[in-house]
């Protein structure tokens, strides 16, 4: 797993040679190539609230500063505020000698303990909803900022698309920043000829906008600012200042409520062919997805069978295991790799025939008499079977005096194009070879016995 | 690096019917409400409370060595209540780790030295990183993984999350073998 | 479940209502106070001099609260912790002196030189062990250890105690006082 195996020690070169473990790659079943989340199109699917886990549209997340309505993060320590419900005794209205009791709301940090009343803000009658939010004294200038820059990229945009013809997609970009693919489509459906664009363009001149004014001069610093002794439980943290770059609050009585971040469920697109690598569901609760295309369900799995003791200059004998995730048995060749990144420090002697990785079997693990399996294979090169694994005897000798041994080697294998057959049902789909650059590392040097 | 075998003493595990592997060395308090549906590991030195709630765990989880999974409670304006403890399938959860949450959800990977606060809920497929301190009712969504005190949101996990989980829960059972000699790793 | 308590050199003192299960250590001269709870597997060590523990304290499983003497050339002190306490899972408690109303939280640690006056909270993971005397409310979080005060004292956990007051003897063997303490 990747928080718990080393994952990083077998890495599989990418499409964008990035070398990158097999658990973050994903094999775009249209070009056949690996892909990582460095080299596909991120698109946003759907925002939601790490804490409510409520999900939201883009464009009310836009609107909402991609902040969640409801939740709300502590000032001092970043953790989500609790709701908490307190009973108030009011003089009752009707009988003065009464008193009747109100809940009242207010909300408590639980991890430093940082309440709402600490900093004097009002408990609220309801629970949620009512909380104030604090105004921003720049707003208006910000506004005026955005509107303006909106407008310069909206004619940027205007100009580009004359020129070439950009086609229109459902998603919103990572890189979007203005929301304006959006805009532009929606343009482009009233305004059907370039020169109603220009005349549309005129009229949406872009106003002048008022300069930023120059501070001229300061209220001095206080005569008592070096000699007066700081009360440290009073003032703010670096951390807590930038949590809200729009206040800064210096004075601990100052911090408020922060909205809590939202988080955001993304699908992967393939740059290439365009297709989807990764859709998730919709609800954000749910751990399945629509499309996965992950390398680790489509591509044999290398692993270091177990550690060894490198000597500089000697052969020794490595297990690596080859797990088969597909579900028929898949002929692998390995082969030497011309490297040409300089990483390898070691010479590896692979087996030289070519075997076969027996396929998955979900089942097997309820299966109370296993088949025998039987592939002739070759004691020399084959350590054991088990299942879908396969372990592989290799020789390899480092090269170096000192350090890591890295080898690298190339993974042919078969993979069965189930696009080919799309419509054509009944017929086995053609088994294609594809091919893998793999770096392994299998260890570091043994330290020389004085 | 594939899994090591690790050796147990022969003695010191009951294994189940149903597969699962509790240390005597373990303290199941309140042994008639927690139910373990099958090939789990509990390893010595782990606690659950069963006294205080019914605790409930998966199929294929791994308790590491000194972990203790303790039912929370929550205060109401009249009594307290324990609330019950559903623990997923193929949990991992990492030494001395103190779990007090209200819902771990399945293909979960909890450190080591982790302090899993009051009613906190662990969704599907997250993970909690060495040492981090969840202050009590932090929701860990799909997908995320949590550090640091207070744990916060950091990195994202992979999309083939569950399948690694499964394959190192599985592979930790199978690697988890009895014999007379003294563990090693 | 084998272990059973370590039975003692030392007196140990039990008020009659107060929740303590046999399967916690309980080393040297110890006095618990009227319904205090003492989880199994906690640790109450009186090693270099008398613990005294108050009264509405919870100590949760795998608690060590240790009179240890650093210092050889003192004499031994005792170790007093007020009331309304609550120790959580895995707090190592070394202070000498403990006032009323505060929570160490799972896994922190307070050193010997250090005093908890009233009201103080000691975060999860927190390790404390300057010498120093905590100002009443003191909120000590985070992995850097960060301090603050809060406003008001953490609340009394008098309706916890009802419910493991209730609950804890269904499951386990309590310790009983002896029979010469009950008059």
């Amino acid at each position: 797993m990747a928080t718990y195996l080393d994952v990083k020690l077998v890495k599989y070169v990418c499409s964008c040679s990035k070398r990158l473990p097999v658990c973050r790659l994903y094999l775009c079943r249209h070009c056949l190539k690996l892909r990582c989340s460095d080299c596909v199109q991120h698109e946003v699917d759907t925002p939601y609230c790490p804490n409510c886990l409520e999900n939201m549209p883009t464009s009310e997340a836009k609107l909402r500063k991609n902040r969640c309505g409801s939740c709300y993060d502590c000032p001092g320590c970043g953790h989500t505020l609790m709701t908490r419900a307190s009973n108030l005794t009011l003089p009752d209205p009707e009988d003065a000698t009464k008193t009747i009791s109100k809940k009242m709301y207010y909300m408590a940090c639980s991890f430093c303990r940082w309440t709402t009343r600490d900093v004097n803000i009002e408990d609220q009658s309801v629970a949620s909803g009512a909380w104030q939010d604090q105004e921003n004294e720049h707003a208006k200038r910000i506004n005026n900022l955005l509107e303006h820059y909106r407008k310069l990229a909206q004619k940027e945009k205007a100009e580009k698309e004359r020129k070439k013809y950009v086609k229109r997609r459902s998603h919103m970009y990572y890189t979007d920043k203005y929301g304006l693919t959006s805009v532009a489509a929606a343009r482009k459906k009233t305004l059907s000829s370039i020169s109603s664009l220009s005349v549309k363009d005129n009229e949406e001149a872009v106003s002048e906008l008022e300069p930023g004014k120059r501070v001229e001069d300061f209220a001095p610093l206080p005569d008592d600012i070096f000699t007066k002794p700081l009360e440290l439980s009073k003032m703010t943290c670096m951390e807590q200042r930038l949590s809200t770059p729009e206040f800064q609050p210096a004075n601990a009585q100052k911090m408020f409520p922060q909205h809590k971040h939202l988080l955001i469920r993304k699908s992967l697109r393939c740059k290439e062919c365009e297709h989807n690598l990764s859709k998730p569901d919709f609800n954000p609760l749910s751990i399945k997805f629509k499309i996965q295309l992950i390398a680790l369900n489509h591509i044999p799995e290398i692993r270091i069978g177990g550690p060894a003791v490198f000597v500089p200059n000697k052969e020794t004998r490595v297990v690596l295991t080859l797990n088969n995730p597909q579900t028929f048995d898949t002929i692998v060749k390995l082969l030497a790799m011309d490297d040409e990144s300089g990483l390898t420090t070691a010479k590896i002697e692979l087996p030289k025939k070519e075997m076969i990785l027996a396929k998955r079997n979900d089942l097997a693990g309820y299966d109370d008499n296993p088949v025998k399996q039987d592939f002739n294979d070759d004691p020399s090169s084959i350590a054991f079977r088990n299942l879908n694994k396969v372990g592989v005897i290799v020789k390899v000798t480092p090269e170096v005096e000192q350090g890591d041994v890295i080898v690298s080697l190339t993974m042919q294998h078969e993979y069965r194009n189930t696009t080919a057959t799309v419509g054509t049902e009944d017929t086995e789909p053609p088994v294609v070879w594809i091919e893998q650059k793999v770096f392994i590392k299998l260890g570091t040097i043994a330290e020389k016995v004085k | 690096m594939e899994l090591q075998d690790l050796q147990y003493a022969h003695a010191e595990y009951i294994e189940t019917a149903s597969g699962n592997k509790v240390s005597r060395q373990s303290v199941l308090c309140g042994s008639q409400n927690i139910i373990i549906n099958g090939k789990t590991i509990i390893m010595t030195d782990c606690m659950i409370r069963g006294d205080l709630a019914n605790v409930r765990i998966g199929r294929n989880c791994v308790i590491s060595e000194g972990a203790i999974i303790r039912p929370a409670f929550k205060k109401f304006s009249r009594g307290v209540a324990f609330f019950p403890l559903h623990i997923g399938d193929n949990v991992f959860i990492g030494e001395d780790s103190v779990v007090n949450a209200a819902q771990i959800g399945s293909f979960v990977h909890i450190g080591k030295n982790c302090v899993i606060g009051r009613r906190s809920v662990l969704k599907d497929c997250c993970a909690i990183a060495d040492n981090t301190v969840l202050p009590p009712e932090t929701v860990v969504p799909p997908f995320t993984y949590f550090e640091g005190s207070p744990g916060r949101f950091t990195t994202e996990l992979p999309e083939s999350t569950q399948e690694l989980m499964i394959n190192i829960t599985v592979g930790f059972y199978e690697h988890f073998k009895p014999i007379g000699k003294p563990r090693g790793r | 479940m084998a272990v059973s308590a370590r039975h003692d050199r030392g007196s140990i003192k039990i008020a009659p209502d107060a929740i303590v299960c046999e399967e916690c250590t309980l080393v040297g001269e110890i006095t618990i106070g009227s319904r205090t709870v003492v989880h199994p597997k906690a640790r109450i060590i009186a090693e270099a001099g008398p613990i005294v523990i108050g009264d509405f304290n919870i100590i949760e499983e795998l608690v060590t609260i240790k009179n240890r003497n650093t210092d050889s050339s003192q004499k031994a002190q005792v170790l007093i912790i007020g009331n309304n306490n609550v120790f959580e899972v895995g707090a190592d408690v070394e202070c000498l002196k403990i006032g009323d109303n505060n929570i160490v939280e799972s896994r922190a640690h307070v050193g010997s030189n250090v005093e908890l006056t009233s009201g103080c909270i000691i975060g999860a993971m927190c390790n404390v062990s300057c010498n120093e005397k905590l100002a009443e409310n003191t909120v000590i979080y985070g992995s850097n250890c960060e301090r603050r005060f809060q406003r008001d004292k953490p609340p009394a956990q008098g309706l916890q105690i009802d419910f493991l007051s209730k609950i804890l003897p269904n499951y386990h063997h309590l310790r009983k006082p002896p029979k010469s303490q009950k008059a």
